[in-house]
């Protein structure tokens, strides 16, 4: 067990990103021929489901544009920043790595949980939820500032001491676990794991629009932090996939902007700077209008 | 509607939960892997990797001169070691060596007659320099300069 503990050049982790990212990639599109194949036996394959396909892989790399011009050095300089103050001195080894998932995945259930609960967050978020269909592709439909939110949560961990190497690679490692989930070809697994882990069942009442599924599930790898935290639904009706307003369009410009130009437009119909503000700050479904009165927009409209 | 007052609790939790998993790994032990200069005061020690048998003898040259180094003159290296071969890997100190940079040239002199054999312009035992990417690579000497620690020289052989 010695190679647990040998420790480790930060450099090391990042051929283990790539093989990791190419392995689930390749696994992804073989997954995907599968799923298609499923829809086509089942009568559901549609051009709007293939077209919606391709707009997820467009906003992919659309995002990855985002990210790696932009905020993959803000990332990564936020962190090495804020690990000059680190409390605790970790050391790199595939144990303290492993620590470091767990510590990763707690923090991605925060992160995630804001990314529903607050509105300029959602903004960008809501694009991977814009899809009313669910396969894999759905796991790669990114939008445009979903790699800026991360760095919030990131920072507690680069303080408490983890390399910042360390949490990419851990923060990486909680996604990519969560792609295989994004299908509905795959019913619940036997219970001990859905008791612990985060399973394609409860990613899909995570995704699903249906009242008592709503902002539940935030989890990335483990799902005892819904449970903790008190979060978590059980899968017992059909999911109703996508958001409450629909966007009901496949071109990715449209897709990947269609957050900010909705919370643009709920900003522009409030009136006063801190009232904007506010709006930005709360949960995404507060009416303009009416934000004195705590209204909320479900998808049963104004409740 | 998830409870409001759960949040508070919730947050400290996790936390609590962040900060005992970033202390429990700070506890984990760590095995070293091989440090710089192998408990070398000073000098050159040359890490030579990839050898393919235990025939013959490996030998090494240290150059601190570029010319004699881009004409492999080996009259004039600095530091010439021969050792037996090893499979895979063997090392050699030059602990005099505190200077630099050196560029490091080496053979896997496999018939154990010390010279590096040819077949016209191609060799046909292996042979390694510092700072070379691959077979073909042939560095200047400012390439394959090195400063006193442990340098690692990998052997290739052509096919």
């Amino acid at each position: 067990m010695d190679w647990l503990f040998t420790e480790l050049e930060a450099s090391a982790l990042f051929a283990w990103e790539e093989t990791l990212s190419n392995g689930f990639y390749v696994f992804s599109l073989a997954f995907l021929v599968f799923e298609f194949l499923r829809y086509r036996f089942r009568r559901q394959l549609t051009w709007l489901l293939t077209g919606d396909t391709l707009t997820n892989i467009v906003t992919q790399l659309m995002f990855a544009a985002v990210t790696f011009v932009l905020l993959a050095t803000f990332y990564l300089s936020t962190l090495a920043y804020f690990h000059e103050f680190a409390v605790f001195d970790i050391s790199i080894s595939w144990a303290t790595v492993g620590i470091a998932i767990v510590a990763a995945d707690l923090a991605y259930y925060w992160e995630h949980r804001f990314c529903h609960r607050v509105a300029l967050a959602w903004a960008t978020h809501t694009v991977h939820h814009s899809s009313p269909h669910f396969n894999i592709s759905v796991a790669y439909r990114f939008g445009p500032l979903d790699a800026f939110w991360p760095v919030l949560f990131h920072v507690p961990l680069v303080v408490l001491g983890f390399d910042p190497f360390v949490v990419g690679f851990a923060e990486l490692f909680v996604l990519l676990y969560q792609t295989p989930l994004h299908t509905e070809s795959i019913a619940k697994l036997p219970a001990p794991i859905e008791a612990v882990f985060n399973t394609p069942s409860h990613h899909r009442v995570h995704h699903g629009v249906n009242p008592q599924y709503i902002d539940s599930n935030y989890a990335g790898m483990l799902i005892i932090w819904d449970r903790m935290f008190g979060t978590f639904a059980e899968e017992r009706e059909p999911v109703e996939f996508g958001i409450t307003e629909p966007i009901l369009s496949v071109n990715p410009l449209t897709v990947f902007c269609h957050g900010f130009v909705r919370l643009g437009r709920r900003m522009l119909a409030t009136r006063g700077f801190w009232q904007k503000l506010r709006l930005s700050l709360m949960p995404p479904g507060r009416n303009p209008a009416r934000l004195g009165s705590r209204a909320t927009i479900t998808h049963k409209g104004l409740a | 509607m998830k409870p409001v007052n759960k949040l508070l609790p919730s947050l400290i939790l996790t936390l609590l939960m962040l900060t005992g998993l970033a202390y429990a790994a700070s506890l984990l032990p760590t095995a070293d892997t091989a440090e710089t200069g192998a408990g070398e005061p000073g000098g050159v020690v040359v890490e030579v990797d990839n050898l393919r048998n235990a025939r013959g003898n490996v030998v090494v040259l240290v150059f601190d001169a570029a010319d004699a180094y881009a004409r492999f003159d080996y009259t004039r290296a600095v530091a010439v070691d021969v050792l037996p071969a090893k499979q895979g890997s063997v090392r050699v100190a030059f602990p005099e060596l505190d200077r630099g940079p050196y560029a490091v040239v080496l053979y896997h002199d496999e018939d154990g007659d010390y010279e590096l054999a040819m077949d016209g312009e191609n060799p046909i035992e292996g042979y390694g320099v510092s700072g070379s990417r691959d077979a073909y690579h042939e560095p200047s000497f400012d390439e394959a300069a090195i400063a006193p620690g442990l340098v690692t020289v990998s052997v290739f052989y052509l096919p």
